[in-house]
């Protein structure tokens, strides 16, 4: 029934969150020995789909061959790996306190008598043979996994989804944390692999997608736009196909007047992530920071209203140097941080919208010391108005709240502090188009206020239709920065946030 | 209530705490002869003063995010500094100041391993409560208790002076001055917690530390006063507890570790969130001293108090965990 | 660099140190401490400590790092004294030496899978859940022995207690074997391997195809037995049974347990460091009775050191970091 040529078949798959549809009728197919590069930008659909193939959500519509068989209902978490799908996740699952031998055998263990006890030697022994053979690298077996390299934990990995001899393989953005020698040994693996199996390769990185894949497939809000031979799309064309020509339209007008210095950054260099960064924000402005994952871009923020993992360089906010900064401190300077992750670091789950609004500025609503109910009720329900934020009163618990309306109880968080500088890391990321319009307008009227604004995003539309001024990071520089003028300058940002010119690869 | 149909599965588990306390109240005023008497009730209600003071200092520890092993010890710590400043001819009210100070010493020391050493809190107070009680013992010798010949003055007052002294026609009713000490503490706690920002900046720090960091919040700062609050008030009860013994029985504060435990996270689960607070604290204290009163009037063995209690907190946190599962699942 | 490394040595042995310098210590103040006698004696006497340990060194070991979230028990040492109550009572009412043990293993083990399953399926804090347990057991000890010293008289009791086989007593031999036992189930096994693994990264043990809720149940299921046969011994020791004997214990339990990590290159709880542990705190008992301090000064010391220790294994980890 299915066409043989075909390893594995997505056909149609279809889904949808509360809000979103998050894919429509998406097509994709893998042939054996070929690469597949599978791109898009962030909420592309990119994620969803591999998730549904590992059995982590179920497809609403669609389904699933794999090897001339039916299996869209056999998928689930744990026997993914028993179908003959492997998949290289970007986060490492490994144990540190484990040896190589033991982390690559957990589950799987070599024993040697009815006790099952095991065979250490025997382990040691064959992980070394396993490695050198599999992904060709010599590694003591006896080695904590705590010891290696980033690149040689994914290795392990790498190592143990191929014991199990799977017929389809995925790696999902596995160069990003990789060294760049790290990085060409696995491509030299993924050429060896493709010999007798199909490989799904998800990367932001076009220069290897070009390099590695055979075929293309461009994925852009959830919807398909195309799968292309790679000898026959330059980068220029793939990035074309992925952003759409459909940037400045819901963006508010750049109107805004750029007014005095609020933020001057020096040398500023982080721990690990970036080095040597110079650059300045100044009131009425946005001023947009971008990267590819790995770059340290997403650190910038973080790293400016927290000086704990900063090694050098200095920060100047409203012409006064600021030594060690704690995040209370910022915010008491008139800083205000908007976390990516607005679960977790950013609205308080089981406190009410109310409470998380104020709590930022809850100082300015006491008599004496005492909270005011009156005020903090006022001011609260002004927000709500304000921001447009869907709930029936100030008293309902924030977990309860979509991701974008929680998004707008932290940014009324600081609107309420009336802070004079914004800074947001990745603030629609996982948000729907609506609630994300209200945001932009939010951030606009931000600078128009006279604050400046500080945006960190991976979204190139949104960056190039927000911002005033752009910084490029690239491993964790900053290698462009450029104003936002009529002309559409999204290529060169794409292609500096790669490293450069078209011929590197990266 | 516009027109909403009652729906009883649902009161039911959204009450399970206050109705099982309202049972077991129940059953006692009815199996236990005497049990529902004026005199009664204000004698449990007055032995529960150094119970409350505990519930309290543990209350605040919960509420920053942890739980406070070491209560016990800075209980035992604060009657043992305060009877041997009296034993050396201390004034009264110094010895009490030396006392509340020690607690402050000890939730410092608290909050330093946590907070800059970084051991995590169950460790560091278990830690601190071996050390602690070690010290008890090693001042008396081993653990021998330290009589004192009379008390008097402040020392006096605070653990066995009464507000209400009312004898006639066989009802005794008194009302002891350290309940309404622990009461009054009771009220300033609950509104420096609901009223204050230091108050909501402690909830925000415990229920996730590094969103309120980074709102602001100087979470540390809210953490270490917890834990000083938490000395003190263990401190404050230590001395209570002597004054009302008239001496210092070294290592005795085990006897409230689950007690004052078992108070706070009963409390919590009367809370809306689930969130620990005074009021549901202090309704937990009522709880546990009711019961233990009651058990006394039904003539149940002391053993078996210790089985019925340990179970019935069990039950109890049980069900808590149960509905923060289900909370879980359905906010996700 | 070099300096570095050596530094790191240093530490790293620091707890062979401390163990070596209290020894010579001993050895120079109590002269009777280096005898054959003794050495063998501490042996024997650290036997209860040790085997109780082994259980919460297993649970520790599944249950990873995090303390709060992290596998405990609270609750063993008062489940070795309901094991202890349970064989003196029966033995001491004529009930066969078998029937009793048989008992006290299946009342440990039950009483470990409560524990297992409020920290599994109800996903209770192990500390929260298993202090409850600790309070209901010891009431159900002093019910079960009327809060009086149960008297246990039985020949094979004697035997374990009083007798030596090739110079070695009983007793010791049992430690010795049970060590052996737990070192294979815990080190040799490929399920020693899984604990492990659990243990330090849940998530990855799962991404790898690990049964996570059924590993952590079987180390709590272990420690119940560890529990029980430690109560042998116990009571096989002193023919008789003495209630409130699990409440002081428990602080030693868990100080061997988190001590054993101060003695593996790895900074993890496992059974031969809590084996070295249990004999270096039997030396600090057996030699501070020797050179007669009073005991309450052996608490102070032991518990600076359990400060001390996870002191120490905190800044080591987080500098691997």
């Amino acid at each position: 029934m299915s066409n043989s040529e075909y390893i594995l078949e997505m056909l149609d798959v279809s889904k949808e969150f509360p809000g979103v549809k998050a894919l429509s009728d998406v097509t994709i197919q893998i042939k054996k020995g070929e690469v597949h590069g599978l791109v898009g930008e962030n909420g592309a659909g990119k994620s969803t789909i591999m998730k549904i193939l590992a059995g982590l959500y179920s497809n609403d519509g669609g389904k699933i061959i794999f090897d001339g068989e039916d299996i869209t209902k056999k998928l689930n978490a744990r026997t993914a790996e028993q179908t003959g799908i492997s998949f290289i996740h970007q986060e490492r699952y490994v144990v540190p306190h484990l040896t190589v031998a033991e982390m690559l055998f957990l589950g799987v263990e070599k024993t040697k008598t009815a006790f099952k006890f095991m065979d250490r030697r025997g382990m040691v022994k064959l992980a070394e043979q396993m490695l050198e053979e599999k992904v060709g690298v010599r590694l003591s077996g006896n080695m904590l996994v705590s010891r290696l390299t980033v690149g040689e934990q994914q290795l392990i990995q790498i190592c143990r989804a191929l014991m199990s001899n799977p017929k389809v393989i995925v790696f999902d953005e596995p160069t990003a944390v990789l060294a760049k020698k790290e990085s060409e040994r696995l491509f030299h693996i993924i050429r060896q692999l493709k010999k007798d199996k199909g490989v799904i390769y998800i990367s932001h990185y076009f220069g290897e997608i070009l390099d590695l894949c055979d075929r293309v497939t461009v994925l852009r809000n959830g919807k398909k736009i195309d799968t292309v031979a790679a000898a026959d799309v330059t980068i220029d064309s793939l990035v074309t196909m992925m952003v759409g020509r459909d940037i400045l339209e819901q963006y508010p007008p750049k109107d805004r007047k750029a007014g005095e210095t609020i933020l001057s950054v020096k040398g500023l260099t982080h721990r690990k992530e970036f080095h040597d960064l110079n650059f300045e924000v100044r009131r009425g402005e946005i001023v947009g920071i971008t990267g590819l994952m790995g770059s340290g871009h997403d650190k910038v923020g973080i790293g400016i209203y927290d000086s704990h993992d900063i090694t050098g360089g200095e920060v100047e906010f409203k012409g006064k140097k600021m030594s060690y900064i704690s995040p209370d401190k910022a915010a008491a300077v008139g800083m205000g941080y908007v976390p990516d992750d607005r679960r977790g670091l950013g609205a308080i789950q089981s406190m009410t919208v109310k409470e998380n609004i104020t709590l930022a500025c809850l100082k300015d609503m006491t008599r004496h010391g005492i909270i005011s109910d009156r005020e903090e009720t006022r001011a609260v329900e002004g927000q709500i108005e304000k921001l447009r934020i869907k709930t029936p009163n100030g008293d309902v618990v924030s977990g309860n709240l979509s991701g974008g309306n929680q998004q707008k109880v932290v940014l009324a968080r600081w609107l309420s502090d009336q802070s004079e500088l914004y800074i947001l890391n990745q603030p629609t990321s996982g948000i729907d188009i609506g609630a994300r319009a209200d945001i932009y307008k939010i951030i606009d009227e931000m600078a128009k206020s006279g604050a400046g604004v500080l945006m960190i995003t991976q979204d190139i539309q949104e960056l190039y239709g927000m911002s005033d001024r752009i910084i490029v990071m690239f491993r964790g520089e900053a290698v462009l920065e450029l104003e936002t003028t009529e002309e559409d300058l999204t290529d060169q940002i794409i292609v500096a946030s790669m490293g450069g010119g078209a011929g590197d690869e990266g | 209530m516009k027109k909403k149909s009652f729906d009883m599965g649902r009161f039911l588990y959204d009450n399970t705490t206050t109705l099982l306390l309202l049972a077991i109240f129940l059953f006692f005023s009815v199996f236990a002869r005497g049990f529902l008497t004026i005199g009664n009730i204000t004698t449990a209600l007055s032995s529960s003063s150094v119970l409350l003071l505990i519930s309290l200092g543990m209350c605040f520890v919960v509420i920053s995010g942890g739980t406070d092993l070491s209560v016990a010890a800075a209980y035992g710590l604060g009657g043992m500094v305060c009877v041997l400043c009296i034993q050396a001819g201390l004034s009264p009210v110094f010895a009490i100041f030396l006392a509340l100070a020690a607690g402050a010493v000890f939730g410092l020391i608290n909050s330093f391993l946590i907070l800059k050493v970084g051991i995590s809190v169950w460790l560091t107070t278990l830690g601190t409560l071996f050390i602690g009680e070690s010290i008890e013992r090693i001042v008396t010798k081993g653990g021998t208790p330290i009589y004192l010949s009379r008390v008097s003055g402040l020392f006096e007052s605070i653990g066995q002076g009464t507000v209400v002294n009312i004898k006639q026609q066989g009802a005794n009713i008194t009302i002891k001055s350290s309940l309404l000490l622990a009461l009054v503490l009771a009220a300033i706690a609950a509104f420096v917690l609901k009223k204050t920002v230091f108050g909501r900046h402690l909830y925000a720090a415990g229920l996730q530390r590094r969103a309120a960091e980074l709102a602001g919040v100087s979470a540390k700062r809210c953490v270490t006063a917890a834990f000083v609050a938490s000395g003190m008030l263990c401190c404050l009860g230590g001395v209570v507890g002597s004054s009302q013994l008239v001496s210092y029985i070294p290592v005795n504060g085990r006897y409230y570790l689950l007690d004052s435990i078992g108070t706070v996270f009963i409390g919590s689960t009367m809370h809306k969130r689930g969130f620990a607070n005074i009021g549901g604290t202090v309704t937990g204290v009522l709880f546990f001293s009711f019961m233990t009163n009651g058990l006394n009037l039904l003539g149940v063995q002391y053993y078996w108090q210790y089985v019925i209690r340990g179970g019935l907190i069990l039950v109890v946190l049980a069900i808590n965990a149960y509905q923060r599962n289900v909370w879980a699942l359905r906010t996700k | 660099m070099k300096d570095k490394q050596i530094s790191a040595q240093l530490m790293r042995s620091s707890g062979y140190f401390a163990f070596l310098l209290i020894m010579i210590f001993f050895a120079i103040k109590a002269p009777a401490f280096l005898s054959y006698g003794n050495l063998v004696n501490i042996i024997a006497q650290s036997s209860v400590l040790g085997i109780c340990g082994y259980g919460l060194t297993g649970i520790f070991i599944g249950g990873g790092d995090d303390v709060i979230r992290g596998g405990t028990d609270l609750s063993i040492t008062l489940n070795m004294a309901v094991a202890g109550s349970v064989i003196a009572v029966m033995v001491s009412r004529g009930q066969s030496l078998a029937l009793a043990v048989a008992t006290a293993v299946a009342a440990s083990i039950v009483i470990e899978a409560v524990n297992a399953f409020t920290v599994v399926k109800l996903k209770m804090i192990p500390l929260l859940s298993t202090i409850c347990m600790m309070y209901v057991l010891q009431g159900v000890e002093r019910i079960l022995t009327n809060n009086v010293v149960v008297a246990a008289a039985h020949p094979l009791l004697f035997f374990i207690a009083d007798t030596a086989v090739l110079g070695v007593p009983v007793m010791a031999w049992i430690f010795l074997a049970v060590t052996v036992i737990m070192y294979l189930v815990f080190n040799v096994c490929s399920y020693g391997n899984r604990v492990s693994a659990v243990g330090g990264s849940e998530l990855a043990a799962k991404a790898n195809g690990i049964n996570v809720p059924w590993i952590v149940t079987t180390t709590y299921l272990i420690a119940g037995l560890m529990a029980a046969i430690s109560a042998v011994l116990m009571v096989a020791r002193l023919s008789s049974y003495t209630p409130g004997a699990g409440d002081l214990q428990l602080f030693d339990v868990m100080l061997v347990s988190y001590l054993g990590a101060v003695f593996s290159r790895r900074y993890r709880p496992n059974i031969p460091g809590t084996f070295i542990a249990s004999l270096f705190v039997g030396v600090l008992t057996n030699g501070f009775t020797l050179i007669n301090v009073p005991s309450y000064w052996v608490y102070a010391i032991k518990g600076a050191l359990i400060l001390v220790t996870v002191s120490i294994t905190t800044i080591q980890k987080r500098r691997a970091v």
